[in-house]
């Protein structure tokens, strides 16, 4: 382990380099309260709309775009009852549904929601790594790159979007936002303790010659259930 | 930093001489496929990628004028969040760090997420020394690794090899049946590593970031193995530069929007992770363990120099694939973990003196075409440093051989007569003389190049002869 004799030496080096830097003049002067010279609001897509409509045909643009997809769903008994029903058509045998969805649709753990399958809503990192696909619900989603934020936590276990082979993802369309600028506030303003991922569609990789491959190591599909409202 | 430095420096047009034509065709047509996602990215209308480069160049600029500022802040927003924060002065002492983590979390197999830090200290010799086995999750390093071959590449490790290549290794070492389709390769090396991923107790990655304020840890991928190497082993990892510090959470917009462009051609990367810390009461799964090491490994060193902005590089790589020298001669010829321009910059420089002396030579593999600038997303004047690099280097590097002595063009440079004494007598004779001339230097020189045709008359007296014309005209 280091000491801090290390850190001491490090910071040292660091603050002699600065020094003798400002004093032969490659550096400027020191200023204390070095405000930052750019507004980090000048980053924002200059086009980007903020109408919900527009909002979510953007993103449903982007997603399609990487080869994913996107459901429109009328409520959320809609959407799980389309999750049961590829579910059942796919032959899975276990799901995983995050214990906040599972207790707003009423379902119980050990369910079994479609013929020759059950529902689990009690997560381990075995459970999710042999359940056929999972369930999770996005905080918000960032229109601007087809993105899905997931704010872990109590009941969102970190390895529930990406262990499972396939992916499917509850949106709310009123928590659309429309670019990284704002989703950064979002992440300024979680608190500190909760893993934040932004995941842009499914899995992929082009290591080998360039050419596109999905389902690298995380989900090999990913459905978006964007719920009106 | 990496292949044990000899004293003879790094000579990549030897090395592109005797490269297989396979290797070097595979390097050249994926990095054509690379600059072109990438121009497609940039110019989707999207984003204005001029003021974006700004804003990341402006972004590190002000992190690294108070580096020490802003690297104790982010220890305390890291350690407020429950990780354990190590300082590393060099390789040998960051491979010790993470070595006696692995002991004590009593781990056998450690999973790895793509690091070019783990790299660049060689961690991977430093774990099997010890006993553990370090297994590879990204694709590229994956196959590298089976291999007993080395990424050339810092964001595609093996852009040197085509799908012959990843086939017959795969069944080699039993991963799967000989084929050649990318998507049965792929599918193959997820089944082989899934319960790898699964078992290990450590999971080791990069970062692309730290930010000081919230101490937030920020890493990209398109597989999913970094997320996976973070959050399912016990014990988590993190090894980075000093260097890759920004000040608050905001910041990352211009970055974010960039770097997996530049990368990938992608409007964002697959999987943007802001880890915050191991796994808390509330959490169901999760490491109960985070670490983090801050590497130096010479990093100071470059502060308050001529190649203080180069320590705002984001790791893109889009300079290495749009660099004409790279495309010829591939990543192996830099013998080194960083390529391609950046990596002419950055090899001599980190690491000990030694790489110094082996990687100086580095600098002239360059025709200074300014390529690398162009595509930079924040904006480092890489050419001004390869310049400063070759003038630096004039009396420490020995000179490569096939350099041609340049001293009889100095003395006739500066001495406007015999200059002009030379030419009227090239007008006359031609590059006859030249040709003849005994010198194996000058004739290596000649090699790849033309020389131009000498013209009739000099220009300035067919300056005074058009200008006599047109006087009489008028």
């Amino acid at each position: 382990m280091s000491s801090s004799a290390e850190r001491e030496a490090i910071l040292g080096r660091v603050r002699d380099a600065l020094t003798h830097g400002r004093r032969n003049g490659m550096l400027p002067a020191e200023e204390k309260n070095s405000a930052a010279p750019y507004s980090a609001e000048a980053a924002r897509v200059v086009s980007a709309t903020s109408l919900p409509a527009e909002l979510a045909a953007l993103l449903t643009q982007r997603i399609e775009a990487l080869g994913d997809r996107v459901v429109n769903c009328s409520s959320l008994d809609h959407a799980w009852q389309i999750v049961r029903q590829e579910a059942r058509e796919a032959g899975h045998c276990t799901g995983y549904l995050e214990p906040a969805l599972a207790a707003m649709l009423g379902v119980k753990n050990g369910e079994a929601a479609w013929p020759g399958g059950l529902v689990v809503t009690a997560a381990t990192r075995d459970v999710l790594f042999d359940c056929s696909f999972s369930v999770t619900q996005a905080a918000c989603g960032i229109a601007e790159t087809g993105s899905l934020v997931f704010v872990h936590g109590p009941g969102r276990p970190r390895l529930g979007n990406i262990a499972p082979p396939v992916h499917y993802a509850v949106l709310m369309a009123s928590d659309l936002l429309p670019d990284v600028v704002d989703a950064l506030q979002c992440l300024a303003a979680t608190p500190a303790g909760r893993q934040v991922v932004w995941i842009t569609g499914s899995s992929r990789t082009a290591d080998i010659e360039g050419v596109l491959v999905r389902g690298a190591h995380g989900p090999r599909s990913l459905t978006v259930l964007l719920v009106a409202g | 930093m990496t292949r044990s430095p000899n004293t003879a420096p790094v000579n990549v047009e030897d090395f592109a001489a005797h490269a297989a034509a396979d290797t070097l065709r595979s390097v050249r047509v994926n990095c054509e496929k690379k600059v072109d996602v990438r121009l497609r990215s940039m110019a989707d209308g999207q984003i204005d990628f001029a003021a974006l480069r700004q804003q990341v160049a402006d972004a590190r600029t002000l992190v690294l004028a108070r580096l020490d500022h802003y690297l104790e802040e982010a220890e305390q927003s890291l350690q407020a969040n429950g990780v354990h924060v190590h300082w590393a002065f060099d390789a040998a002492q960051a491979c010790e760090i993470v070595v006696s983590i692995c002991r004590e979390a009593g781990a056998s197999s450690v999973i790895k997420g793509k690091s070019m830090v783990s790299e660049e200290i060689e961690l991977n010799h430093a774990l099997q020394t010890a006993g553990f086995d370090p297994i590879e999750t990204d694709l590229g390093e994956f196959v590298a690794q089976l291999d007993g071959d080395r990424p050339s590449h810092i964001v595609t490790p093996i852009i040197h090899k085509n799908r012959t290549d990843v086939a017959r290794i795969f069944a080699r070492h039993g991963v799967c049946e000989y084929t050649e389709d990318p998507a049965e390769l792929t599918a193959a090396a997820r089944a082989w590593l899934r319960p790898r991923l699964r078992e290990a107790r450590v999971g080791i990655t990069g970062a692309n970031f730290v930010v000081a304020e919230s101490g937030r840890i920020v890493t990209l991928s398109n597989e999913g193995n970094v997320r996976m190497c973070a959050n399912a082993p016990d014990v988590h990892i993190a090894i980075t530069g000093i260097e890759k510090v920004l000040a608050r959470d905001e910041d990352l917009a211009a970055v974010l929007k960039l770097l997996p462009r530049s990368a990938s051609g992608l409007h964002a990367g697959v999987y943007m992770h802001f880890l915050s810390g191991p796994r808390t009461a509330d959490d169901s799964d999760g490491p109960r363990e985070m670490h983090l090491v801050f590497l130096d490994n010479g990093r100071s060193r470059l502060l308050g120099t001529r190649y203080h902005d180069m320590l705002r590089c984001i790791r893109c790589a889009a300079c290495i694939n749009v660099c004409p020298v790279f495309r010829s001669v591939s990543g192996h010829a830099y013998d080194s973990v960083y390529p391609g321009p950046m990596g002419s910059v950055l090899s001599p420089l980190l690491g000990s003196d030694a790489a110094r002396r082996h990687y100086g030579w580095l600098a002239r593999a360059s025709s200074l075409c300014g390529a690398c600038e162009e595509v930079c997303p924040a904006m480092i004047p890489i050419q001004r440093m390869l310049i400063s690099l070759r003038v630096e280097e004039k009396g420490v590097v020995m000179r490569a051989p096939g350099t041609p002595p340049l001293l009889a063009w100095s003395l006739l440079a500066s001495m406007p007569r015999l200059w002009q004494f030379m030419l009227a007598a090239g007008r006359r004779v031609g590059w006859g003389v030249v040709r003849w001339v005994p010198v194996p230097a000058i004739r290596r020189w000649r090699r790849g190049r033309d020389l131009p045709a000498w013209p009739r008359q000099s220009f300035r007296d067919a300056f005074r002869q058009r200008s006599r014309a047109e006087g009489d005209r008028q």
